[in-house]
Formats: structure tokens, sequence, C-alpha cells
């Protein structure tokens, strides 16, 4: 299996934030959702990929070649999404077009107008009269009249509404026909990851707490909930954080198995959301912190 | 990198109309004037051109800002090397574009009909000092944009262009006048155009060199 994406080791320090030693890998014909919370190191692990954030260690490679070296060739088998489409207000979507499509070897007019018959796109208003909604559209249109092997996207489904956003997932699921095409897109609306990825990577406070298929998140974690007596040093060790109320504990097991041999029938076990890891952990980095 | 390049001229033609037509009405404006007026300054014309052909050059710059485009085009199939190369020759190519507008205008204007003057504004070393004018004024001022962004880097530009002023008159105003640099730089004025302006220029691709060069080494380095 060949990787679209390989991170390792990639640190990267800011005025009060530090990406240290990410890793990951996305295999060729899969989706990756990249989750954690607002400041986690999304956005910059997505622009360091683009080579818009300088790295200071590690190394990244996409397609197999590194992503500074081979900037170019790289770019042109990428197609982006940034969370705020920006873009000249006074062009429309054709003009806009027209300036884009020169950039490209790849580009094909035919799709461009297949996406915009598909999305509803006018072809003539301005761009500063578009919703967002639109606006995000009108960049998936764009990254994807290239025929992108890799398509990277930063908060896509941020702030679009219900409709939109499911318009937005099959448009994805669309894309993933192709086996060798590949997905990372990150978010903070866990149901749309929940929807659509194949591997999930989790980052908080600029580390990668796990990054792993979607099945292996479902079946390791879960969410215990029994009596407080239940709890005490040896036990709590099995979770990632604990909370614990006047009836009971609630917590996150990281080890469902582990969890079972020592719990058995005495508690509950529910099915752990992307939300509910993505609390727990929160949990735990602010218990440590 | 000529993509980079056409896509401001493609991306802005109509806002470029507009300036062209603004920047001939200004030129036809001077040139009519001074047929009423009988006395328009030189310096008072040369000074307009620099400073309208300098902001002309600059819109390409001020468009990327305003629309926050620069982290698009920055993901787009180029290098930092290319958006900087692209920046100076659109900026350079605007700029003669806009010199050739403020000429066009003088000619045109200068038709029997209207019987405006021209005199000074025909001498080709006007237009040359004034593009290598414009040639400095972009070689120090790139630099400060690619490290501080555009608002900041023209502020920090200001403050240092000011500096040099003041430096400048203060330097002017304290040489001994059989000094050294008193002589060589009154030697140097008194030079034919030519050579003047011949010397300028070559002085000018040398800065200019250097700004493209450090700019690179800035921008290469830079978090969008």
């Amino acid at each position: 299996m060949t990787n679209a994406l390989e991170i390792t080791n990639l640190s990267k320090s800011y005025k009060g934030f530090h990406l240290q030693n990410v890793s990951f890998n996305l295999p060729t014909g899969y989706i990756m959702g990249l989750i954690g919370p607002n400041g986690a190191g999304k956005t910059t692990i997505i622009k360091t990929i683009l080579n818009l954030v300088m790295k200071q260690e590690g190394s990244i490679k996409v397609f197999g070649l590194d992503h500074q070296k081979e900037e170019v060739a790289i770019k042109k088998r990428i197609g982006f999404v940034f969370d705020t489409p920006a873009f000249y207000p006074h062009l429309n979507l054709k003009q806009l077009k027209n300036v884009v499509a020169p950039f490209y070897e790849q580009w094909d007019n035919a799709v461009f107008d297949d996406l915009l018959d598909r999305f509803t796109l006018p072809l003539n208003k301005p761009l500063k009269q578009f919703s967002r909604g639109m606006n995000m559209k009108a960049s998936i249109a764009i990254s994807l009249s290239h025929h992108a092997d890799f398509i990277i996207m930063d908060e896509p489904t941020s702030g679009l509404d219900p409709v939109i956003r499911r318009e937005m997932l099959d448009v994805l699921r669309g894309i993933m026909q192709d086996e060798n095409k590949s997905i990372l897109f990150s978010s903070h609306v866990t149901s749309d990851i929940e929807q659509a990825a194949d591997f999930i990577t989790y980052v908080n406070q600029g580390q990668v707490v796990f990054s792993k298929t979607k099945d292996d998140v479902n079946e390791s974690f879960a969410i215990v909930k029994g009596g407080n007596e239940l709890l005490d040093t040896n036990t709590a060790k099995n979770f990632v954080a604990v909370r614990k109320g006047e009836f009971g504990f609630e917590a996150l097991t990281a080890d469902l198995n582990a969890s079972k041999k020592i719990f058995g029938e005495q508690v509950v076990y529910d099915k752990a959301s992307l939300e509910d890891i993505m609390f727990f952990h929160n949990l735990k980095f602010k218990s440590t912190n | 990198m000529l993509s980079l390049i056409i896509k401001d001229f493609r991306a802005q033609k109509q806002y470029l109309l507009l300036l062209f037509i603004m920047i001939a009405g200004i030129s036809a404006g001077f040139n009519i004037a001074q047929r009423v007026e009988a006395d328009i300054e030189v310096e008072l014309y040369i000074l307009t051109v620099v400073l309208s052909t300098l902001i002309a050059s600059k819109l390409f710059t001020l468009f990327d800002y305003q629309a926050n485009a620069e982290l698009f085009f920055a993901a787009l199939p180029v290098t930092r090397k290319q958006m900087v190369i692209a920046a100076y020759s659109s900026s350079a190519v605007l700029a003669i574009v806009t010199l050739g507008v403020h000429f066009l205008a003088i000619v045109l204007s200068s038709t029997e009909l209207l019987r405006a003057e021209h005199t000074f504004m025909y001498e080709a070393p006007m237009w040359i000092f004034a593009f290598v004018a414009l040639v400095l004024t972009d070689a120090f001022s790139f630099p400060f944009s690619f490290k501080y962004g555009l608002a900041k880097g023209s502020f920090v530009y200001g403050c240092f262009f000011i500096t040099l002023i003041i430096t400048a008159i203060v330097t002017i105003n304290t040489l001994n006048p059989t000094g050294f640099l008193y002589t060589w730089v009154t030697a140097f004025l008194k030079q034919s155009p030519v050579m003047l302006i011949s010397q300028l220029t070559v002085f000018g691709i040398i800065i200019l060199g250097i700004s493209i060069f450090i700019s690179i080494h800035t921008y290469q380095g830079k978090d969008l």
C-alpha cells in the first residue's frame, strides 16, 4: 500500500504554540479526518504540508516526494480548500477560472462546468455576492477541476448549513470512486468526519493523540458508566479521563477489552462518539496542564 | 511564473482601465494647463508622474492584500521564488505601461485641436529618470513588504525612507565644500544627462538585483 502523505516527527514552534513530533500516514485511496479543538494545530499541519508554513524539524512526503524539493510537481497534483475562501471579490467564477486554470496543465473545463452545474453555482455573478456555502462550493469546484490526486481541505464544512454539508460529503464520496484519490480534511464538526473518513487523526495541543482507522477507533474507544464505588487509583488508570457525578462516573476508555476484564458486567459500555473522545481527551489535557 | 504575472492583469483589467484613464487625464491636463498657465514647473510634473506611476505599480500588491489572496496563490503550483520575481516583474510592467500612458496622453493632447504644449515633457531623460526613480523605490520597498506584509511593511519602509531623506539632508548641509564627497557629488551631477542617466540606470539595476535577492531569501522562510 502506497502512502499519499507521510508525516514524520514534524515540529514547528510559534510564540505560545508548539507542534511536537507529529507523525502519521495517509494511504492512497482513503479519506483521513483531522480532528481536534480550535488551536490544536490542524491548520498549521495543513499549511506545513502545502509549504505555506515552514517546518522546523521532521519530514513531509507527498506521493513519496519531499514536499519542499518537489513543491511544484506535488502542488500540481493537489487540490486545496481553505476555511476562508480568499479570491478577488469583484471577479465572477468565469473570470476566476481564467485566472486559476493556467496554473494547471491538467485543468479540465468540462469538469469545472459539470461541478458548477451540480452545485448550481452561477458563472457570471461576482463572488462578493456569494454566500459562505456558495464560496465554499466554488473553492471545491476549483480544487477538483484539475484532476487532483490529493485533496486537502481545512475546515471545509464549518459554518455551513446541514444540507450543504451533506452535499459536500457526497462530493467527497464521489471523488473516492477513483481509488487513486486521497483526501485529508480537518474539521471540528465530528459528525462529518464520522460519516466520511476512513482514518482519523486526532490532534490536541500540537500533538497527535492517535492516528487510526475509523474501525479501530470504534473498537478501542468506549464510554464506561458505573458507580463511584468501582473507581479507585488502579481502576481509574484504565481511563483516558473520568467525569464523576453524584450518582456515578462516566469515563472514556481507550482499551475496551481491558476495561471489560476489569469491570465485567458491573458497568455499562456505550459507543464513544468522536465528540466524546475529544471531550475526554481535553479533560485529560486540562488536568495534566 | 508567467501565469503569476498574467493573472494580475487578467484579474484586475477593469480597474486597470479606470487607472489608465485617470493617468491619461493627469498628463493631458498638465499639458493643456501648460498652454494656459504658460509656466508649469518641470519638477512638479516629474513628481506627479513618479508618484502616480508608483501608486499604479503597487496596485496588484494592494489588491492581493485586500483580497487576502496571498495564501491562495502560494498554494498553487508555484515556488516562493517565482512569486517574488513575479511581483517585481508585474510591478515593473505596470510601471512601464503607466509611464507609456502618461507619454501617450502628452502626445495625443498636443494635437492641433487642443493646441497644447509639450516642451520638456517630450525629453527622453525625464522619462528615463522617472523610471529609474521607480525602480529604486520598488527596490527599497519590496523587501519590507515581503518581510512584514503590505500594511506593516509600508509603515516600516516609510520610516526607513524618512530616515534616509533626513540623513541625506543633514549630510548635504554639513558637507565640506572642499571635501572629497562634495567634489564627487558635484562632479557626478554635472555630467551630461546621458552619462548621468546611464550610471543611475546601472546603479538601479544593481540595487534591484540585491533587493530581489533579499526578498527571495526573506519570503522563502516566511510563514503565511
